[in-house]
C-alpha cells in the first residue's frame, strides 16, 4: 500500500493520495473546512448539493445521473458534517476501478472529469448565480434532511446533547444549518458562499483505492489555477470549557422509551489515555456501562461512551424506560467513579487495548476507513498510521487512565423522555 | 468431507465449499492482503420460522413471536462465562443477528483468528439457558422493542409488512412484542435451539485475513456431528391479494414516511435471477436516472431519500419503493401510473443499458469488502436456489438481456399493492 502521498497543490489545498490495488474501487473527495458560525452553516450546506445537481458540461439532473449511471454506479454525493468548531462541506465521487469495467472504459479519468465540472464549473444563470430553479429545489432536500433528524432518535439526542454541551462555541452550531437559514438562502448568497469555500476554505484532497493515480496531482492543479486562492481562513478545534454548574435539558416528545446522554469535560490533552478509559468504561461490549448497566441491571439495551477528542467531552448514552432513568442515571456517573478510584482490573484494561487493536488494524480493510482515518489524523496534526496509533495505546498506563478519568467532570445532561401521561 | 473450489473468471475470484462431515456448510474465502477476518455462523432459522415440526414430533408446533431473536440474545451465555468476555481476551468485535429468515453469531478480527473461530464455534453449539437468566434478557429486549417503535423509519415498513400479507408471519416483528417475548420460557428455547441449530441447517462462512487449513482443522475438532431431524416449517398459504392498501401511524418525524409494496406471487423466492432482474426493473423505471425520479424530485414530490429495492427472503418477495414525502399517496399513485405508462410505451432501452452496468458495478465492488463476502457466500447457501454461489448475482447482471426486464415488466401487476405512511 502506497499510503498517503500529500502535497500542497495550490495555497492551502492539499491532495493526499492512497493506493492499494486490493480496492476495486476508487474515490476522489473535496472537502472544504471553514469555521462553523450561525450566519454561514445554513448556505455552505446547500452549496454541495447545488453542485452535485448538475454543471455546465451535465446540465440537469437527467444528464448528469445518466452519464453516473452510464458509469458502473459511479456515485457523486454532496454531505456536510461537524469537524468540532469546524464544518466539512465535501463533494466526492466513486467509481469502479478502470480493471472491472465490461468494455474497458477509463472509468476513473471520467469519474474525476465530472467530479472538477461539478466543482469549478457549475451551472449559472445569465447574472452568473446558480440558478434559481436549482437553488430552491436543493433548499429544500436540506430542510427535508434537517428535519428528518427527528426520526432516529438516539441520534436526535446525541445532536441536541452537544449543541447543549457546548452552548455558545462554533461547535454548537450542526453543519446541516437550521430550517430557518436554509429558507433565507437565495441564488446569490449560494453562489457567494460557493466562491469564499473555493477560493478561502483550506482544502483537503483524498484520492483512494486500486488506481495509482498518476497524473491527477497535475490535473487538480491545473484546475485550481483558474481560482484566485486568498486569504486562507482559519481552522482547527479548542476544547469546549465546562460549565461552573451541571445543567440539565428535558425535551418531552411522544415516544416510548426515554435517551440520556450524559455528558463530561475534560481539560486533559492525554488523548490516548481518554481513549483506552473510554473504552473500558462504555466502548465494547466488555466494558462497564455494557456489563453493569446493561447485563447485570437489564435497564437497557444500549449504554456506551464516547470521547469527542476534538471538543474534549465523553458522552455516556442510553434507552431506557422513564422510571429507571434515576438509576441508569447514578449508574452511568458511578461506574465512571468507579475508574476514577483505579476500581478497574488488569484484564479490563488488557480487553481495552486488544479491542483498540483490533479496530485499528481494520481500519486498513475499508477504503472509507481509511481516507476517514487519514482525514481526522491531518486535521488533529497528528498524522500518525494505524499501526503507530496501536503503539501508543499499548503504552498508555493505569495511572495515566486513573489521572484521565479524574481529569473528567459533568457538564450536562439531555434528557428526551415521554410527555406527561405516558405513552402506551 | 466433500470440497469443492466455486471459481468465477468474469472478476478473478474464488473461495472454498465444504460439506463438512458434521452436516455444516463452511465456505471459506481467504482475502490477500487484507489485515482483518470476518467469521459468520449462522442457522436457516429465523422469525418466519414460528411453527415446524422434526420426523420424530407428530404434530407442528406453533412458539410466541420473538422467539429465534430471543434465542440469539441468550446463547451468548455459556455456562461458566459469557462469550463476550472470551472475544474480550482476544479484542475481537463480536455481535449476531436474527432477521426473517436466518440468525447469524459473527466476528471480525484483526488477530488471533484461531482462538476466535472456536470461541464461536462452541458458544454456539453450548446453549445454556436457565429460568434466571432467560428472565434477565426479557427488561434488555423489551428496551429493544420499545426503541424500535420510536423509529419512524422501522414503524412504517413492519406496518407495509402487516398491509401486505394475510398470512405469511414475515408481516411479524422480528423482535416479538412485549407481551408475546413473555411467554418464552427457559424449555421453549432448548426446544427452537434443538430443532433449528442443528449442523445440517448451518452454515460457516470466513472470508479475509486467515489459513484455510486452519479453519477446517478447527471445524474438525469442534463441529458436532449432528443427525439429519428431517425438519419441516410451515409458512402458511397466502392470499394472491394485499390485505389493506393504506395504513397509517402517527409519531414524531419529519416530513411523512412512506414504504409503497407490490406483492409479488408466493413462490418467487425460490427462483433465481428473479432478485437481480427485478432490481434492474425497478432502478431502470424509478431510480435515480430514470424519468420518474427526474420529474418527481424536480416537483418536489420525492426527495433524494427515495429509493426503490427488492425485499425478498423464504417465502416473501416484494417491490419496494420508499423514502420521504409530504403527499404519500400521490407518490403511490404516480408510481403506479408509471408502471402503467411504461407497459404501454415501452421501457428506455438505452436506461436498462445503463443500469445494467451500475447493479454489476456495485456487486464487483462489494466483493473488496471482508464482510460482504462472508455474508454473500452465506446468503447463496441459504437462498434455496439449486447451483446458486456468491457470483449468481454478478453473472446474473452480467448476462441480463433487455427481454428479460421486459418480459417482468408484461407481468408486473402494479394494483397489487399497498402504501404504508408515517406522520406528524
Amino acid at each position: 500500500m502506497d499510503i498517503l502521498n500529500r502535497a500542497e497543490i495550490a495555497p492551502g489545498v492539499f491532495l493526499s493520495r492512497i493506493t492499494d490495488a486490493r480496492f476495486k474501487q476508487n474515490r476522489v473527495s473535496f472537502c472544504f473546512l471553514t469555521r462553523l458560525g450561525e450566519e454561514t452553516a445554513s448556505v455552505n450546506a446547500v452549496v454541495p448539493k447545488i453542485l452535485t445537481n448538475s454543471c455546465r458540461d451535465y446540465p440537469d439532473l437527467r444528464a448528469l445521473n445518466a452519464r453516473l449511471s452510464a458509469l458502473y454506479a459511479a456515485r457523486l454525493t454532496a454531505s456536510v458534517a461537524n469537524m468540532g468548531d469546524d464544518q466539512c462541506v465535501m463533494v466526492e465521487i466513486s467509481v469502479i476501478d478502470d480493471r472491472y469495467a465490461l468494455e474497458g472504459e477509463a472509468v476513473l479519468n471520467e469519474g474525476i472529469n465530472i467530479l472538477l465540472g461539478c466543482v469549478f464549473d457549475p451551472l449559472t444563470d445569465e447574472n452568473g448565480f446558480f440558478k434559481e430553479s436549482v437553488t430552491e429545489i436543493e433548499k429544500q432536500a436540506c430542510i427535508d434532511q434537517i428535519e428528518a433528524e427527528l426520526n432516529e432518535k438516539r441520534v436526535y439526542a446525541l445532536n441536541r446533547a452537544a449543541e447543549i454541551l457546548c452552548a455558545g462555541e462554533p461547535g454548537a452550531v450542526r453543519a446541516s444549518g437550521t430550517v430557518g437559514g436554509v429558507r433565507a438562502v437565495t441564488p446569490q448568497t449560494a453562489f457567494s458562499a460557493y466562491k469564499r469555500l473555493l477560493e478561502t476554505a483550506r482544502t483537503e484532497i483524498f484520492c483512494g483505492g486500486g488506481n495509482a493515480f498518476s497524473g491527477v496531482g497535475e490535473t487538480l492543479a491545473a484546475a485550481f489555477k483558474g481560482v484566485r486562492r486568498g486569504e486562507i481562513g482559519e481552522c482547527g478545534s479548542k476544547y469546549s470549557p465546562l460549565k461552573p454548574e451541571p445543567v440539565v435539558r428535558t425535551e418531552k416528545m411522544d415516544v416510548n422509551q426515554s435517551k440520556m446522554v450524559v455528558g463530561f469535560k475534560t481539560a486533559s490533552t492525554d488523548l490516548d489515555a481518554l481513549t483506552v478509559m473510554t473504552k473500558i468504561y462504555g466502548g465494547s461490549a466488555a466494558s462497564k456501562l455494557f456489563e453493569n448497566v446493561r447485563e447485570k441491571m437489564s435497564l437497557c439495551y444500549y449504554c456506551m461512551a464516547k470521547l469527542q477528542p476534538l471538543k474534549g467531552t465523553v458522552t455516556a448514552e442510553c434507552g431506557v424506560e422513564t422510571e429507571n432513568m434515576e438509576k441508569a442515571r447514578a449508574e452511568i456517573i458511578n461506574q465512571l467513579d468507579l475508574i476514577k478510584n483505579g476500581d478497574f482490573t488488569d484484564g479490563e484494561l488488557a480487553h481495552a487495548r486488544l479491542s483498540l487493536q483490533n479496530d485499528l488494524k481494520t481500519v486498513n480493510d475499508k477504503l472509507s476507513g481509511i481516507s476517514l482515518w487519514y482525514f481526522v489524523r491531518i486535521y488533529q496534526r497528528d498524522a500518525v498510521t494505524p499501526e503507530q496509533m496501536a503503539e501508543r495505546y499499548l503504552a498508555v498506563t493505569r495511572e495515566r487512565i486513573i489521572e484521565a478519568a479524574n481529569s473528567l467532570s459533568l457538564d450536562a445532561v439531555y434528557i428526551l423522555t415521554e410527555k406527561d401521561g405516558g405513552n402506551e | 468431507m466433500n470440497k469443492e473450489i466455486i471459481r468465477n473468471d468474469r472478476v478473478n475470484e474464488q473461495y472454498t465449499r465444504v460439506r463438512h462431515e458434521s452436516g455444516c456448510t463452511v465456505c471459506l474465502c481467504p482475502m490477500k492482503g487484507f489485515s482483518s477476518a470476518y467469521a459468520l455462523f449462522g442457522a436457516k432459522y429465523g422469525s418466519v420460522d414460528g411453527v415446524f415440526k422434526t420426523k420424530s414430533d407428530a404434530v407442528f408446533t406453533a412458539v410466541p413471536a420473538g422467539i429465534a431473536h430471543y434465542l440469539e440474545h441468550k446463547l451468548f451465555e455459556n455456562e461458566d462465562c459469557d462469550a463476550f468476555k472470551l472475544y474480550a481476551e482476544t479484542g475481537a468485535q463480536a455481535n449476531a443477528y436474527t432477521s426473517f429468515d436466518k440468525t447469524a453469531y459473527l466476528f471480525s478480527c484483526s488477530q488471533k483468528f484461531d482462538r476466535n473461530l472456536e470461541i464461536l464455534l462452541k458458544f454456539v453449539q453450548e446453549p445454556y439457558f436457565t429460568d434466571a437468566t432467560v428472565q434477565k434478557e426479557r427488561g434488555i429486549i423489551a428496551q429493544e422493542i420499545k426503541m424500535y417503535d420510536d423509529e419512524p423509519g422501522w414503524r412504517v415498513f413492519f406496518n407495509g409488512l402487516e398491509a401486505v400479507y394475510h398470512e405469511n408471519p414475515v408481516r411479524v416483528n422480528i423482535a416479538g412484542t412485549v407481551e408475546s417475548i413473555s411467554k418464552i420460557d427457559k424449555d421453549l428455547l432448548y426446544r427452537c435451539y434443538n430443532t433449528f441449530y442443528n449442523l445440517n441447517n448451518m452454515v460457516l462462512s470466513v472470508a479475509g485475513n486467515f489459513d484455510p487449513d486452519e479453519a477446517l482443522e478447527i471445524c474438525g475438532r469442534l463441529l458436532k456431528p449432528s443427525p439429519d431431524l428431517g425438519l419441516e416449517t410451515v409458512i402458511p398459504e397466502e392470499p394472491p391479494g394485499v390485505r389493506e392498501k393504506t395504513v397509517r401511524e402517527k409519531l414524531p418525524c419529519g416530513v411523512p414516511l412512506f414504504q409503497v409494496a407490490f406483492k409479488m406471487p408466493n413462490g418467487y423466492s425460490f427462483v433465481g435471477e428473479n432478485y437481480t432482474h427485478y432490481n434492474i426493473l425497478l432502478e431502470t423505471a424509478f431510480g435515480k436516472s430514470s424519468k420518474f425520479y427526474l420529474d418527481a424530485y424536480e416537483s418536489g414530490l420525492i426527495n433524494e431519500t427515495f429509493n426503490v429495492s427488492v425485499f425478498n427472503g423464504r417465502g416473501f418477495f416484494l417491490c419496494v419503493a420508499d423514502g420521504e414525502a409530504r403527499e404519500p399517496e400521490k407518490v403511490f399513485d404516480a408510481l403506479k401510473n408509471e408502471i402503467k405508462r411504461l407497459k404501454k410505451e415501452g421501457l428506455p432501452e438505452e436506461d436498462f443499458n445503463s443500469v445494467k452496468k451500475k447493479t454489476y458495478g456495485e456487486l464487483v465492488g462489494s466483493l473488496a469488502s471482508v464482510e460482504a463476502v462472508a455474508s454473500g457466500m452465506m446468503n447463496a447457501e441459504f437462498s434455496g436456489i439449486e447451483n446458486a454461489d456468491m457470483f449468481s448475482d454478478i453473472e446474473a447482471a452480467a448476462n441480463v438481456a433487455f427481454s428479460d426486464i421486459t418480459s417482468k415488466l408484461a407481468g408486473f401487476d402494479e394494483e397489487n399493492s399497498c402504501v404504508s405512511i408515517v406522520e406528524n
